[in-house]
């Protein structure tokens, strides 16, 4: 919302400066967000005479110019078409700063020629949105100051209006909440009341109990007018705040909007059949907007219309052929209340953004209808003459003001604060509140936000100020007796860690990727899309961070890093409901980035392998203490690994806790990247096996010394590794402390030799040399049977 | 005894000149060897009589350990000698590069790590951790937030929508806010409460200082007695712990959020005169955060009686709070990957924040 300072001192007698005005604005809640005072912005600027104006030697559409500023000549060069000799403009020295653009401007040499300066144009001088050439300006000598020779300097302030507020939309109810903070006296505009005994054209509104989407309808006809450019000061008004002048009609209703909230609308009254008023479109029906495009309506949508045709589209936007031109002689003016809830539907659902939306969508003031349609008639009435009718009314049903019993009390239990009771009437009074013996508080029409006590509160103590908050330590009650993470957030937290201590990075990538990479899914997680993504690269919810992981690797060696450990801990969704998504840790190693080494080195370098990211997931299995036999492997992995070299990690009842596995070559080749490992933790999955149970287990010394034992089998090469673990541990021998499998060498005829060093520890006394024996003999027994090897004779 | 002198003369000396190793085992056996001159020396001192061999013996003693002293510092020198040789020879180049280390390889992100700072300041004072879902559904994000459908504050949510809908709880979305999170914990549980919810955020929204996924934290204090004295204490100790400055000093100005009422937003004080932004100091102010009071029909939607229980919440960007600390300039660079970027801000996995420590690396 745009205003200048002495629009707002129409409303507002006050004696406060700019400063204080604005520092208060943000104060009170409405938020200043940018303050154009040419006084101040041009300070430095100087008027210039252009003496001389030639061609650029190197350049068509640049001259350069002498120019005088007083007390000497500078050159400089410059791109306005009317840059011409004689012309009286506006010079920007070395070291000043334009205002619109913030540049500094400074000694620049442009195709060779240095430019000592700049000639402005009324847009980068904010002074008006002329941008076409430089400005030109009439009483003035070179040399004076700029902020003199331009003459208006009305600031302008900008200020944010939350979407509470839309009795702020108005300028007038911003003077308002200044004079209840105490900055001046809040004008009251007297009102004639229009007397005529010219008959208008019926109306009507269709609301019904159900469904009143106009409450309120009224307008009157103004007859013979003579439309016209409107007059300087409401041109400049418009102007200074970014509104096209249209005529003065129309003009006058845009002020309408902008001076008191209150949208109108003056239709061509020549083209309306017979009755106008509010009512629902039929399905299908269709209106040429004044934004030139053409909408086909819906029974939901309220328009204006005549009992012939649509006139408009109720509080949105006007027909294009049936609105106030300048040769428009007869108008009918139309005020009305639609509600809040109707019109954002529409809007929305017609994606049409006007003035008249953004105000009835957040509520204009039902009691204003009638006083905002006078003070329109009257500036018609006195610009562009012409005679108006009687006012003619449908009322739906009368409008009954908020009313809120209220405890002063609640004032200092919410905000902590004390303000006397005297205080709390001023304020609540000064906004335009009615408030009886038992502070029963009636709420003004044009505050359509405020319903509950603590709305009250909250109106009471921006205006008294909110810098009188004290701080108040809030007591530690209850201190933490437990730790503040759930066991699922310092997993996450370790994970995170041990990830980054194993040489990988953290990555947060979005969670929506393009459908190019979500395809790449295994079979089953089916990406969800979204109805309106932002962009066609980021349309799908990635099934897992290894997506995202996998997408930066590519654009990552697109930059030439090849060799990179990444890692991502975040969401992957299955389906579009609240919940269908997995925490997932997942990593990938690229190029030669290793578990043991990462880059190229003397001692040699090799590529990372299904190994590599294996070492990532056992890794942190082991810090959280998940054994072995937790857990069995399931080969091969999910789809999106190579089937070879790859596997799931299974959890006893059968869940897939993590994948690791060299990334499919199919999915290689079509995204074009080199071959590389990754891993997928299921965090919710580890977290139903980890054992949260920190019981304190005693450590016991063994004083006696353990035993080792080497063996080595031949076993056909498609038995995996550990189908020989576990035909140890299915022994069940508890002597055996350790199991290690340290040697594996691949021979001919499909065979491959495994060995395994196994510690058995005697706990209360020595083991005889056949009792060793006959555990080996179990073991080896074990091995050959479900193996279908051969121990290796030494 | 002259003898004994020349001889202890003659065989220091032959020590001394001997050239190897061998040298001095020559030596060595040919005078202490079982047929060697001092051995027989005394051997022959049995046949002498008492009084000669109380004379003579302590002499030929002392010549014998002498020698033998002799005889085994050469040997050792040249033991030494030929180990020297052979260290020499087993010389490798120390000044070769070592693998680096994988704990500084390896990164933190800097979300990540100023979640880590933000969870034990807000863990030193009581708040727990709530986590919700990304996907929600219309209900949570809005509804129940005090956001009707029509409302306009709907439309500055800039919303992803997904093709799914519940007659109850509405049309599927992804969170524009954790806010969702403050009813979700609040039906699940008894009040008071105190937690922070952090987590991805979402809106169709993108330039230079917007990405449609970001980082929010979100905190929420409901009791019997919470009032805006509270929530004013909190956020000067938190952002006073966070930016490690003494006395933050914060203004609050009244805004407009439909959770809260009253609406507030929380400017901290900093200096924009230099070429860094230094948070803490001087004259300007800089708006960090969103709170207030919370709406009671927010506390409604969770089931909690708001004329007995009331409380404050306040919501930080998290990426913002990042590019403030650790003066990041660009959101966007956060989410891209980049290998580089993560390498200069992210954080050692050793770099753990903790109190005691201090929070900044």
């Amino acid at each position: 919302m745009k205003f200048t300072l002495s629009w707002l001192k129409e409303h507002l007698e006050t004696n406060s400066s700019l400063d204080e005005i604005t520092n208060n604005l943000t104060e009170i809640g409405l938020e200043v967000e940018d303050i154009i005072n040419p006084e101040k912005d041009l300070e430095d600027f100087i008027v210039g005479k252009i003496l001389t104006s030639e061609k650029h030697p190197n350049a068509d559409r640049l001259s350069v110019c002498k120019v005088d500023i007083g007390n000497e000549i500078k050159e400089v060069v410059c791109g306005a078409p009317n840059a011409k000799e004689g012309l009286l403009t506006i010079y920007a020295p070395l070291g000043s700063i334009i205002p619109k653009s913030k540049m500094v401007i400074q000694k620049t040499k442009i195709r060779d020629i240095v430019s000592y300066g700049m000639l402005c144009s009324g847009d980068e001088l904010n002074i008006d949105n002329e941008n076409e050439g430089i400005i030109e300006i009439k009483k003035a000598k070179a040399g004076d100051k700029a902020s003199k020779a331009l003459g208006d300097l009305d600031p302008i302030i900008e200020i944010a209006i939350t979407p509470n507020r839309p009795d702020c939309l108005g300028v007038y109810g911003i003077a308002r909440d200044l004079a209840a903070k105490g900055l001046g006296r809040l004008k009251v505009t007297k009102m004639n009341t229009l007397k005529s005994h010219e008959e208008s054209i019926p109306v009507y509104t269709k609301s019904t109990k159900n469904n009143n989407f106009c409450n309120i309808f009224a307008g009157r006809l103004i007859e013979g007018i003579e439309n016209k450019e409107s007059p300087d000061w409401l041109k400049n008004r418009l102007e200074k705040i970014g509104l096209r002048n249209i005529n003065a009609v129309v003009d006058i209703t845009n002020f309408l909007t902008y001076d008191r909230g209150r949208p109108l609308h003056a239709y061509n009254s020549d083209l309306i059949a017979k009755d106008i008023g509010a009512r629902l479109a039929k399905v299908g029906e269709k209106i040429k907007a004044l934004d030139g495009k053409e909408y086909i309506l819906d029974e939901e949508t309220c328009v204006i219309a005549d009992n012939e045709k649509v006139l408009g589209i109720a509080g949105i936007i006007g027909g294009e052929e049936f609105g106030s031109e300048i040769e428009t002689k007869n108008i009918f003016l139309e005020s009305a209340f639609f509600d809040p809830i109707h019109i954002a539907r529409t809007g929305r659902k017609l994606n049409i953004n006007s003035d008249a939306r953004y105000r009835f969508e957040r509520g204009t003031d039902p009691n204003f209808v009638l006083e905002g349609l006078d003070i329109a008639t009257e500036m018609i009435l006195d610009i562009c003459g012409g005679k108006a009718s009687k006012t003619s009314v449908a009322l739906h049903e009368d409008f009954k003001n908020n009313k809120i019993n209220f405890d002063i009390k609640l004032i200092e239990k919410i905000s902590g604060i004390k303000i006397s009771p005297k205080d709390i009437k001023k304020i609540l009074l000064s906004l335009g509140f009615e408030i009886d013996k038992n502070f029963k508080i009636t709420v003004p029409s044009w505050r359509p936000d405020v319903s509950l006590p603590i709305d009250i509160v909250e109106e009471v103590i921006r205006i008294y100020g909110l810098n009188n908050v004290e701080s108040i330590p809030l007591k530690n009650s209850d201190q933490p007796s437990k730790p503040i993470l759930t066991n699922s957030q310092k997993n996450t937290n370790l994970i995170r860690r041990n990830l980054a201590s194993r040489g990988l990075i953290e990555n947060i990538s979005y969670s929506f990727v393009s459908s190019e990479f979500s395809d790449l899914s295994p079979k089953g997680r089916k990406p969800i899309q979204l109805l309106n993504p932002i962009s066609e690269d980021l349309s799908d919810m990635r099934t897992s961070p290894l997506i995202s992981l996998i997408s930066n690797f590519r654009e990552n060696k697109n930059r030439g890093f090849n060799d990179i450990g990444i890692y991502e801990i975040g969401p992957g969704f299955s389906g579009p409901k609240p919940g269908q998504q997995n925490s997932i840790a997942a990593g990938l190693r690229t190029g030669i980035y290793k578990s043991t080494g990462t880059e190229r080195h003397w001692q040699g370098n090799e590529k990372a392998d299904v190994f590599d990211v294996k070492s990532d997931v056992f890794s942190y299995l082991d810090l959280i203490n998940i054994s072995n036999d937790l857990f069995t492997h399931a080969i091969p992995g999910s789809d999106w690994y190579h089937p070879g070299r790859s596997a799931n990690i299974i959890s006893e009842k059968g869940e897939i806790m993590a994948s690791f596995g060299e990334i499919h070559p199919k999915i290689l080749s079509k995204l074009n990247i080199p071959s590389c490992v990754g891993f997928e933790i299921y965090l919710d999955e580890i977290l139903k096996v980890i054992n949260t149970q920190n019981d304190n287990k005693e450590f016991i010394f063994y004083n006696l010394q353990a035993v080792k034992r080497d063996f080595s089998f031949d076993i056909p090469i498609n038995v995996n590794s550990s189908t020989l673990i576990d035909a140890i541990n299915s022994c069940n021998i508890d002597l055996i402390d350790d199991i290690k499998l340290f040697d594996q060498f691949i021979l001919e005829n499909s065979k491959k030799s495994l060995a395994v060093e196994i510690t058995i520890q005697p706990k209360k006394e020595t083991l005889k040399d056949n009792e060793i024996d006959s555990i080996c003999e179990k073991i080896i027994q074990a091995i050959e049977k479900a193996t279908s090897g051969k121990l290796r004779s030494s | 005894m002259e003898n004994l002198n020349s001889i202890k003369k003659e065989i220091l000396q032959k020590i001394k000149s001997a050239e190897s190793d061998g040298n001095v085992e020559e030596i060595r056996i040919r005078e202490l060897g079982k047929k060697g001159r001092i051995t027989k020396l005394l051997s022959e001192l049995g046949k002498l009589d008492q009084e000669e061999r109380k004379k003579l013996g302590p002499k030929i003693n002392d010549l014998k350990n002498k020698v033998l002293k002799e005889i085994e510092e050469k040997k050792e020198f040249f033991l030494d000698q030929a180990l020297n040789k052979k260290l020499l020879e087993e010389k490798v180049d120390v000044t070769l590069p070592v693998k680096s280390s994988q704990n500084t390889n390896g990164r933190i992100h800097p979300v990540s790590q100023v979640l880590d700072e933000i969870t034990e300041i807000f863990g030193s004072l009581g708040y727990e951790i709530a986590d919700g879902p990304d996907i929600e559904t219309e209900y949570y994000n809005f509804n129940a937030l005090n956001i009707p459908e029509s409302h306009p504050a709907r439309q500055m949510h800039d919303t992803f929508y997904f093709d799914e809908f519940d007659k109850d709880q509405g049309q599927s979305v992804l969170r524009t806010h954790t806010s969702p999170v403050q009813v979700r914990t609040m039906e699940e549980g008894e009040p008071p409460f105190r937690f922070i919810s952090p987590g991805r955020t979402y809106r169709c929204d993108s330039d230079q200082t917007h990405t449609p996924m970001f980082h929010q934290i979100e905190g929420l204090s409901v009791d019997k007695e919470t009032n805006l004295g509270h929530l004013k204490w909190t956020l000067e100790t938190f952002l006073s712990s966070f930016f490690e400055i003494k006395n933050t000093k914060i203004q609050m100005r009244p805004s407009y959020f439909p959770f809260t009422e009253p609406s507030l937003e929380i400017d901290v004080l900093c200096d924009r005169s230099g070429p860094v932004l230094k948070i803490g100091e001087g004259s300007d102010w800089l708006e960090v955060a969103g709170a207030g009071m919370v709406h009671p029909n927010v506390l409604k939607s969770a089931n909690i009686d708001p004329d007995i229980y009331q409380g404050f919440a306040f919501g930080f960007g998290l990426d913002r709070l990042a590019q403030l600390k650790y003066g990041i300039p660009d959101l966007r660079t956060f989410f891209s990957g980049d290998i580089r970027w993560l390498r200069h801000y992210g954080f050692s996995a050793l770099d753990i924040p903790t109190l005691s420590r201090g929070l900044k690396k």
